[in-house]
């Protein structure tokens, strides 16, 4: 029962047994059931565009929105592509998704790159995490790398001693550095061991490696930032610059 | 890993196939990150028009049907674009295979990130398939409603993921995009809200007010 038959009955209630109708009753009576046959027959009509396919002439489904469908496919990927182009165009460009924790040293990091190109580090491939990494704020630390002791210490030409800092294991494999000690200031970090059990980890590193030995040499000690997007390799870089910078302390060559 | 001759040179050929290896998995590193996105932005569609069609806040000039055909078209699509992401971070060589994206909880590197992102894909995987008239004629209504509403905490997880994960967090664009999705998807939240309080005033009056649900109600009788 419909509001309409509701309606419809309050104002034309059924006769009682034996009520005789009079013409205009009865031919109103007849009008209204001739609209009700009309409604029944419009009705699955209506319930077919309530659904959200519908079958065409020649039996083939056809979705209510199948032009919006389409846009909205054709939107998807296009919107993937550009953004692929995008992001890879970001990235080669210098506005990777490695950030550094703190963005002051940012211009710093950036200008110690080709510096940084001419050391045995550059060459080979150096530590790193998945670029996926979470982004942690500067200085928090992760699964502490296990580290080795530091080794040895070379005497360099010119005044300055080089320290080779401890190995540190990390998540993504070892992390060591040498730290070129002279006159008291550190003036050169070089990786020499670092994960290489990923691509993806080679490329990111030729951008990390840069960025950590800049801000060693600013900070003029191990303190340094962690770079977000290369978090482990951050930590096993300060553990074994550490240890490097301990066994300086050691032999009596302080730093700053 | 690129490693130097006999005379200290890189072999040209070694460094090439390295290069193109490396490109490739590049890449598919950068189809994760951008299909990682449209599968966000899929999801929030999805649920909007989900909310907006069962609030009947549709309009009159779209039919109800195009409404309901393009949520389930936009979910469907956030589906396979959350698996086309799973995918591709699997070949980027990132150091997740397959166990990890389908595992909750057992990737070893940003754990909950990781997690998230699959519990995400599975509340979206549930809200689809259930979607299905085929599957949908199967289960009564209650059930299929509480299946559907898994999708609302499942968009919020793949937010919650890609956050998390922390490449892209640090733009800009992205923080835009994020604030975009969680205003309309709170806004369209809020519309349902109101119109079903107002819908279930609406129902509790016309019990109230016909005879039989006050003589129930009032225990009359």
């Amino acid at each position: 029962m419909t509001v309409f038959d509701d309606v419809m009955t309050a104002m034309y209630p059924p006769p009682r047994p034996g009520q005789l109708l009079d013409a205009p009753t009865r031919e109103q009576l007849d009008r209204i059931a001739e609209l009700q046959a009309r409604r029944k027959a419009s009705a699955p009509a209506r319930s077919v565009a309530k659904r959200s396919t519908t079958t065409t002439a020649s039996g083939k489904r056809r979705h209510a929105a199948h032009r919006s469908r389409m846009a909205a496919l054709a939107a998807s990927i296009s919107a993937t592509g550009m953004l692929t182009a995008y992001l890879a165009a970001a990235d080669h460009a210098g506005a990777s998704n490695i950030a550094l924790g703190s963005s002051s040293l940012s211009s710093a990091a950036t200008g110690a790159q080709a510096p940084a190109a001419t050391t045995p580090a550059a060459t080979t491939p150096a530590a790193t995490t998945p670029a996926t990494a979470a982004k942690k704020p500067a200085g928090s630390a992760t699964t502490a790398p296990k580290s080795t002791p530091a080794t040895t210490a070379k005497p360099a030409t010119g005044g300055a001693t080089s320290f080779v800092g401890g190995t540190a294991q990390t998540r993504w494999g070892p992390v060591q550095v040498k730290v070129t000690i002279t006159a008291g200031h550190i003036v050169d970090v070089v990786a020499l061991q670092s994960p290489n059990s990923h691509s993806r980890s080679t490329w990111i590193n030729s951008q990390a490696v840069p960025m950590l030995r800049s801000e060693a040499l600013q900070a003029q000690s191990a303190n340094i930032n962690t770079i977000s997007g290369a978090t482990y390799t951050s930590d096993g870089y300060a553990q074994s610059l550490q240890s490097a910078l301990d066994q300086a302390r050691a032999q009596g060559v302080t730093v700053g | 890993m690129v490693r130097p001759g006999a005379e200290g040179e890189i072999p040209r050929l070694e460094l090439e196939a390295v290069e193109e290896a490396q490109q490739l998995t590049e890449l598919w590193w950068y189809v994760s990150r951008s299909t990682g996105l449209v599968a966000t932005a899929l999801a929030v569609g999805s649920l909007v028009f989900g909310f907006l069609f069962s609030a009947r806040q549709t309009g009159k000039r779209l039919r109800p049907a195009w409404w309901l055909d393009l949520h389930n078209w936009l979910g469907g699509l956030a589906l396979a674009f959350t698996a086309i992401h799973m995918l591709a971070v699997i070949f980027a060589d990132l150091g997740y295979g397959l166990v990890d994206v389908l595992v909750p909880g057992t990737s070893t590197d940003s754990t909950l990130a990781v997690t998230l992102g699959v519990l995400g894909f599975y509340g979206i995987a549930i809200a689809s398939v259930t979607a299905w008239r085929r599957v949908r004629s199967r289960m009564s209504r209650a059930v299929w409603h509480t299946l559907h509403l898994v999708s609302i905490p499942a968009v919020a997880f793949g937010g919650l993921h890609a956050y998390l994960m922390g490449t892209d967090a640090g733009s800009r664009a992205f923080v835009l995009f994020i604030v975009l999705a969680a205003v309309a998807g709170s806004y369209a939240a809020a519309l349902r809200i109101t119109g079903l309080a107002a819908e279930r005033s609406r129902s509790s009056e016309q019990i109230l007010n016909s005879g039989s649900g006050r003589s129930d109600r009032d225990g009359v009788r």
